[in-house]
Formats: C-alpha cells, sequence, structure tokens
C-alpha cells in the first residue's frame, strides 16, 4: 500500500535507534523496522503513540499516495 | 472470474479427473495383489522398527538441533551490528529457527506415525519401541523448548545468556513454553505487526488443512472400496474435517458478536 513516512528522520532529530523507538512506542524493534521500510502499515492507535512520541502531527510522520498502477 | 483463471481451474478439474480415472482403474485391477504388499510393508516395519527411530533422530532431529544452533548464532550476532544489517541477520536467524521449528514438528509427528505402525501388544519389542518413542518426544519437546526461549531471551527488551534465561514478570514476550496457556499467553504478548503475521499465516494454514482433509476423506474413501480398509479411516478423516468446519464457524459467531 502507497503509505509513505518519515519515521527515520524523525528518529534522527530525537536521536533514538530503532530499539528505543519502539520500547516507547510498546512494539518490538522489528515493527519499527518493518514501518520504516514500508512493509507495514501501522494501526491508528500506534499511529497516535508515534506522533506523541516525536510531539508532531499524523501527516508529519505518514503521507498517502495513490498508487498510479492500481 | 477472468478467462485464465477459468481455464486454469478446467485444466485442473480435467486433470484431476484423469489422474483419479488412473489411479481407480489401476487400482481395481490390482487390489488382489494389494493385501499381501501393505502386510508385508506392515511386518517389514514392525521388524526394523528399533532402527527407525534412530534413523528418525539423525535425519531429522540432528538436523534440527543444527539450524537451531545456526540461527541462534545469527541471532546473538545481530545485537552487535548496526540496524540495517540487523534487519538482514534477524531475517536470516529467524529463517533457520523457523525451519528448525519446523523439521522438529515433522520429527514429532513422524515418531507417533512410527508408534501407531509399529506397536503391537504381545510384541517383543513392545517396551524398546515404547522407549523409543518416549526419548525422542522428550528431546523434541525439549528443542521446542529451547528455541521459543531463546526467542524470548533475545528479545529486544531482554539482554543477557539465553541459557540462564527465566521469564520474568516485565518481559515482553510472555508464556511459559511448558504450559497448556503457552500459546494464549504468547500471542497476546506480541505487538500488532507480529501479532497481523500470526493471525495471516494461522488463516492461510487452516485454508490449506481444510483442502487437504478433504482430499484425505476421498483418499480413506477410495481405499475403503478398493483396499477393503473399513469405515474407520474414513470415519477419522471426516471428524477431522468436521472438527476444522465448527471450530471455524464457532470464532466466526464468537468474533462477529463481540
Amino acid at each position: 500500500m502507497p503509505l509513505y513516512n518519515t519515521l527515520k528522520v524523525q528518529r534522527a532529530k530525537l536521536g533514538i535507534n530503532q530499539g528505543e523507538l519502539g520500547k516507547l512506542a510498546g512494539v518490538s524493534r522489528q515493527t519499527i523496522s518493518s514501518i520504516e521500510r514500508g512493509e507495514y502499515n501501522p494501526s491508528i492507535t500506534l499511529v497516535l503513540k508515534l506522533t506523541e512520541i516525536f510531539d508532531t502531527s499524523v501527516e508529519e510522520i505518514f503521507r498517502y499516495e495513490e498508487d498510479e498502477n492500481e | 472470474m477472468n478467462k485464465k483463471t477459468i481455464l486454469k481451474m478446467a485444466l485442473l478439474m480435467s486433470l484431476g479427473g484423469v489422474v483419479g480415472a488412473v489411479v481407480s482403474i489401476g487400482l481395481f485391477f490390482m487390489t488382489d495383489g494389494f493385501g499381501d504388499v501393505f502386510s508385508n510393508i506392515g511386518n517389514f516395519i514392525i521388524n526394523v522398527s528399533p532402527f527407525l527411530y534412530p534413523t528418525l533422530l539423525i535425519t531429522m532431529f540432528f538436523p534440527a538441533v543444527y539450524l537451531y544452533m545456526k540461527g541462534k548464532k545469527k541471532l546473538l550476532e545481530s545485537k552487535k551490528i548496526d540496524e540495517d544489517e540487523m534487519d538482514i541477520l534477524e531475517k536470516e536467524s529467524g529463517k533457520y529457527l523457523d525451519m528448525s521449528i519446523a523439521i522438529n514438528g515433522v520429527y514429532m509427528l513422524l515418531n507417533f506415525l512410527l508408534l501407531g505402525a509399529t506397536i503391537q501388544k504381545g510384541s517383543d519389542m513392545y517396551f524398546i519401541v515404547l522407549a523409543l518413542f518416549l526419548f525422542n518426544c522428550i528431546i523434541s519437546s525439549g528443542l521446542e523448548i529451547t528455541i521459543v526461549r531463546l526467542i524470548q531471551k533475545e528479545d529486544d527488551r531482554i539482554k543477557g545468556d539465553p541459557t540462564s534465561f527465566k521469564l520474568k514478570e516485565d518481559d515482553r514476550i510472555k508464556g511459559d513454553p511448558t504450559s497448556f496457556k503457552f500459546h494464549k499467553d504468547f500471542v497476546a504478548s506480541l505487538d500488532e505487526a507480529e501479532q497481523h503475521k500470526v493471525y495471516k499465516s494461522g488463516y492461510e494454514s487452516f485454508q490449506f488443512s481444510r483442502t487437504f482433509t478433504f482430499f484425505m476423506i476421498l483418499v480413506s474413501i477410495l481405499f475403503k472400496l478398493v483396499l477393503d480398509t473399513g469405515a474407520l479411516p474414513v470415519v477419522l478423516t471426516c471428524s477431522i474435517g468436521l472438527a476444522q468446519v465448527i471450530s471455524a464457524n464457532v470464532y466466526n459467531f464468537r468474533y462477529a458478536n463481540k
């Protein structure tokens, strides 16, 4: 699904690694890695948790774009 | 449904029909000799059963242990490197551990198959076969517990030596692998992405096993007709199918009304 994210950039701004973000969000490092790579689309609950951690809006982290091939 | 799908289905059905017809005709003409062949194979398996258990141990359990050790090594290595490479090593490690669990599962099932095929009341080898079966079951369960504990221990939040592992209250992945409640506790403690994977693979394996059960029902009916194997195999395979259909509907109903 065409969901793009800036999770890696947000993480760098905060100076934390995937494992630490996972701990803060209550998920595993692998899940954070899957979201960053666009392999897994997180639930609304997790998205809101992430916005709280980064103190930003959903749009700043996630962007939905229609796939032209679909 | 597009033309390609219809053509594919028609081709598969025709192929199934041809295979079924050939097998039926073949079995119909070979019925007389089959009784002896099956009984001879049965006797042979009983006679060599004390050797079959160690063979199973060498060909299945040892490779499963080897894969576990390889997976463990990769998992421990992955903790020492940066995040991008960590993903690659963790995937490799997961592949080895999954293969180890799968082979170990097949090993356990083959043990049961061997026990069912070889144990006979009053046989000289009754206790030997039973002891070998129990031994294989114990080591197989031991390996499964070890793999689960390694996964729990090597979760991001837990550090230390996996060999001295004891599940603590604050560990993320819960569940005691020796408990009957293990699967429930384990899945409940996974995060949403991990649960998604578990449910997806669970659904797909259910669909596969349902198709396979129907195939086995047909095989057991065919064997009853041609080889006179009796009604029991048909009843047993149908019971498995029934359990699958009923349980699927019960859970559907439960979740639809939640």
